[in-house]
């Protein structure tokens, strides 16, 4: 589209005209001393914990932003969230009478954002009506009620073991390289046309791999519902420090007006760096593995905020999707046990299972969520408890059946049936499935319709099957999805219609 | 500006509660003055500072230097010498001078305008600002050409800034 000349001198007029100059009336103080993305103030006696301050900006003009984190007698200590190496000892501080905050609002989906909620991507710039602070407090406990409302993650291992319910938070942990962002990318795709708002928030990743996800998310059509907060390995550790608190806020928005969002996190071991670095620099004292001693609290805080809220609330829910990252698989280290304990559940990934070709590589049994069933629909309820056992079962035989030469059938069956039900699980990336697909497919596998289907081609049966019900009985899926629960009358369907398709495949 | 530490402080405040206590306000001032004189030097700053020599031989050398201060302030200076404080003076002063503003209800102001200033300005700008604040304001006015026109004041770490130069800064963000 071109801009006409006399267009742009309108909206100069315009803003002219509207422009306001209020006196400023603030608090300075001098720069001290600069290193490292810190800088130490004096004065400042009235400034506020987490306020901004502004500094002047590189070139003389503009200015730089700073949170203040440390009140002392004797002056301020800030991080500075922009460019710091211009600022000298003996430049000007202002306070701004604001606590940290974002831009909110529907403007901001689709967007890529920073940690300040200024745009990143080529779009022009976001204009909201409405900011809010980054650091809140959680609802308490009378503004919340009952997780009770399923969030499809489309994942068949997920929705059907380790269910997820809206206003939930439920850990993704695991080694690198085990396809932990790859679940968070395959809820959100999921997402689509539910009316759910994603928000991705990247901490220290590379800036390559956050393009790589908006790609993705495109190609997918499932950036029209998201908004990548992106505070990459090259930004400095206090913008690392701020993006989940961002995120979060910008997710609050959408909980507050009664809708639903999803934020996911990836991830909060690189959220404790930054904020480990943070409070080294400013000389607060190191305790555990180095991170200070308020790094439980600074995940806590954060997590805490995601909820269901109370009808008389509106409803709304933001459901949390953190993400950690273990070294050699040790959950017992601080920063993962720490958010573990914060948690409603985890989800975990094992890099054997991955290599085993098991994808998503969830440990079914090391995997739970303490919200559970309340947040599952009934039909996957009917057919994921045999599942369950089935899957136990095989875990309990299948080492004791390594030792063992000959089996009694007993055990093969079960040693069978935990095999095509694991084969069954597995699902290729960025194709989340509907929850009535999944149920007809758990289906078929609990009630041992696969028990007789060579292993190599379980997942061809399923794919078969799901087209045939596609052809031949799209109702018994939209039943599924509209009543949510299986009938005795829909499970003799179901079967019928099973045994059908058994007959075509076979051959 | 002479910044005044928490230490400083510190000593700012026994020395002035003690001022008060003896009813003589600008008269301890002046002591103190001429104490902080001496210690702020440098050479001799560093010669009391000085570890080849005993802590009291630099006792003594601070009290024969100071000959003639008042009692309190000659104690004041021995206390600093002994506890290696001697660089933490003029923070003393500055922050005594603080308190006894603070005491008398006095508000000093940093006026700077772009323009020079005339008494009948000067008076307008130290009246509204006596009424705005409700405390007795002391202005001394000072030109800055740099801030092309209007106003700053300056209250302590206070800034009230009408100058032409920031809102013309708030225009250009503004428009950029």
């Amino acid at each position: 589209m071109a801009i006409r000349s006399d267009e742009i001198g309108e909206i100069l007029k315009q803003r002219i005209a509207s422009f306001e100059a209020p006196v400023v009336d603030a608090n300075e103080g001098v720069v001290t001393s600069v290193s490292d993305g810190i800088a130490r103030i004096y004065g400042l006696e009235r400034a506020m914990a987490g306020e901004l301050l502004e500094l002047p900006g590189p070139g003389g003009t503009g200015v730089v932003l700073a949170l203040a984190l440390d009140l002392r007698e004797d002056g301020v200590g800030a991080v500075i969230l922009g460019p710091y190496e211009h600022l000298q000892e003996g430049d000007w501080v202002r306070t701004t009478g604001r606590i940290a905050e974002v831009p909110v609002g529907d403007e901001l989906v689709g967007r890529v954002v920073s940690a300040l909620g200024e745009q990143l991507d080529d779009r022009g710039p976001i204009e909201t009506a409405q900011t809010l602070p980054t650091e809140r407090v959680a609802p308490g406990v009378i503004q919340r009620q009952n997780v009770d409302t399923p969030m499809q993650t489309g994942l068949k291992a997920i929705d059907s073991m380790i269910p997820i319910g809206r206003g939930q938070r439920e850990l993704i942990i695991g080694d690198r390289q085990t396809g932990k962002t790859a679940i968070a990318i395959d809820a959100i795709i999921n997402q689509k046309g539910t009316g759910v708002i994603c928000i991705y928030v990247a901490i220290g990743q590379n800036a390559q791999k956050v393009a790589q996800i908006k790609a993705t998310l495109e190609t997918h059509g499932a950036m029209e519902h998201t908004i990548i907060v992106a505070a990459t390995a090259s930004d400095p550790a206090p913008l690392q420090f701020l993006a989940p608190y961002a995120g979060c806020a910008m997710g609050e928005y959408f909980m507050q007006k009664g809708g639903h969002a999803l934020i996911i996190y990836d991830d909060l071991s690189k959220h404790a760096d930054a904020y480990r670095e943070l409070s080294l620099l400013l000389r607060r004292p190191p305790s555990r593995e180095a991170y200070p001693g308020d790094v439980f609290y600074l995940h806590s805080r954060l997590l805490e905020r995601a909820a269901r809220m109370s009808d008389e609330e509106g409803g709304g829910t933001l459901t949390a999707l953190p993400i950690i990252e273990t070294k050699a698989n040790d959950v017992s280290a601080f920063i993962p046990t720490n958010v573990i304990s914060i948690t409603d559940g985890q989800i975990y990934l094992e890099t054997d299972l991955f290599n085993a070709g098991i994808r998503p590589a969830i440990n079914v049994g090391l995997s739970v969520s303490r919200v559970g069933g309340d947040a599952q629909t009934k039909a996957m309820k009917q057919v994921a408890g045999q599942l369950r056992l089935d899957l136990a079962q095989y875990r309990e035989l299948a080492a004791f059946a390594q030792f063992a030469a000959d089996l009694d059938k007993g055990t093969r069956d079960r040693l069978d049936r935990g095999q095509r039900m694991t084969e069954l699980l597995k699902q290729p990336q960025y194709e989340p499935m509907p929850f009535a697909k999944q149920v007809i497919s758990i289906f078929a596998g609990a009630r041992g319709y696969l028990d007789d289907v060579p292993l190599d081609r379980v997942r061809e049966f399923e794919k078969s099957l799901l087209r045939f019900m596609d052809q031949t009985h799209p109702e018994i899926e939209e039943e599924i999805a509209t009543s949510g629960r299986i009938s005795d009358e829909l499970e003799k369907t179901l079967r019928a219609a099973v045994e059908e398709f058994k007959k075509t495949f076979a051959g | 500006m002479v910044r005044a530490s928490a230490l400083a402080r510190r000593y700012a405040e026994a020395y002035f509660a003690l001022a008060q206590d003896g009813g003589d306000i600008t008269g301890w001032r002046d002591q103190l003055a001429g104490v902080v004189e001496i210690l702020a030097n440098p050479e001799i700053g560093e010669a009391l500072a000085n570890p080849k020599s005993s802590l009291a031989d630099r006792v003594k050398l601070g009290l024969t230097l100071l000959d003639g201060a008042s009692v309190p302030a000659r104690n004041l200076a021995r206390l600093l010498i002994e506890r290696r404080r001697v660089g933490a003076a003029q923070g003393i002063l500055a922050y005594y001078d603080a308190l006894t503003d603070k005491a008398s209800g006095v508000v000093r102001a940093e006026v700077i305008t772009a323009v020079p200033a005339d008494a009948a300005l000067d008076k307008q700008i130290r009246d509204s600002l006596s009424k705005h604040l409700g405390s007795d304001v002391q202005t001394t006015v000072r030109t800055d050409p740099s801030i092309i026109g209007g106003l700053v004041i300056r209250i302590g770490d206070r800034v009230i800034d009408d100058s032409l130069r920031t809102h013309l800064q708030q225009l250009q963000a503004a428009l950029a």
